[in-house]
């Protein structure tokens, strides 16, 4: 889902860029309160995700999807050690292996980083941390699927909106009425992917006890809406 | 180095760009693992070999993306316990 320079309106390049900036900024500033645990798994993140991404698995008609690992970075970090996870593999992939473009790096920043993260992180947030791997399966393991296919699922459609709305550029790379329906199928196949490999990954770790989802066990961030509720309650 | 045996077809955004005969995007390229190590990279150039020029690429992109947070986080770690054994 890497857009290259080129496709996107420059109404969509300067807002990316200016919300890609100010989340980093937020979520760098996060990073100086966390603990070494957490900084030692970002970088270990960082890594397995660059490499998963080098692997890419076959879809139907020719076409190939990977791993984005955005839920799996939030699931162990948190949101915001998740954001620098990904940002870091996409600007490494972008500066280095022309894997994206530069100018887009701020767009593919807020698809993958920023959209990604916080939309399959909402997702686990209600359904995966109350509940319990061994007694509540069902609810557990469901809620990771959904929030990894969603995190992609979402991701690629603001990706479509961006390749294929103009707004200053009165020639889009392609039409959002056909970019949308294209860019959705396949990512929703590669988002069947993706949940399926989180959920052997998940199961894995918990299955040999090991307790490396730090953000499940102990949430770092509260979803504005349940901090209401709470507030409201006390 | 499972990498050289991935998909070689072209991703999700890929092939619907394709589809639809979307133009080329342009890329800033330093050249040096265009690709990953695939054909036409430096790296391909002074190897002469795909298979070992993109796992020497993709041990490249991992090892940087481990010293960028390793750095940082050896930074705040020495800063706290400075800190601590100040107080």
């Amino acid at each position: 889902m890497h857009i290259p320079d080129g496709w996107i309106d420059p109404t969509f390049l300067i807002i990316t860029w200016l919300v890609s900036i100010g989340v980093l900024g937020i979520s760098l500033r996060k990073m100086r309160d966390f603990e070494e645990t957490r900084i030692a798994y970002m970088a270990v993140l960082g890594g397995t995700i660059f490499a998963a991404q080098m692997l890419n698995f076959p879809l139907i008609g020719g076409t190939s999807g990977h791993l984005l690992g955005g839920l799996l970075a939030a699931a162990i970090v948190g949101p915001w050690g998740a954001v620098l996870v990904i940002s870091v593999v996409l600007i490494i992939q972008a500066l280095l292996f022309a894997d994206g473009g530069i100018l887009t790096l701020g767009a593919n920043i807020f698809n993958m980083a920023i959209i990604g993260v916080f939309c399959g992180y909402s997702i686990i947030h209600f359904l995966v941390f109350n509940s319990d791997p061994e007694r509540q399966k069902f609810r557990y393991y469901g809620g990771i699927f959904l929030g990894a296919f969603f995190s992609v699922v979402i991701a690629s459609f603001c990706a479509a909106i961006e390749i294929g709305i103009p707004i200053l550029n009165s020639n889009p790379a392609i039409p959002f009425i056909i970019a949308l329906p294209a860019i959705l199928l396949y990512h929703i196949l590669i988002g069947l992917g993706e949940g399926l490999v989180t959920v052997a990954i998940v199961s894995y770790f918990n299955t040999i006890e090991m307790n490396v989802f730090l953000e499940i066990e102990n949430p770092s961030f509260e979803l504005p809406s349940l901090r209401r509720r709470r507030s409201l309650e006390t | 180095m499972l990498a050289p045996f991935a998909d070689p077809n072209p991703d999700g955004l890929e092939s619907a760009a394709d589809e639809h005969d979307a133009p080329e995007g342009q890329f800033f390229d330093i050249g040096l693992f265009t690709d990953y190590g695939a054909e036409g990279s430096v790296l391909y150039n002074i190897l002469g070999n795909e298979f070992f020029a993109i796992i020497i690429s993709g041990l490249i992109g991992v090892s940087i993306v481990l010293i960028t947070f390793l750095i940082p986080g050896l930074y705040l770690y020495k800063r706290r316990t400075k800190t601590s054994s100040q107080n």
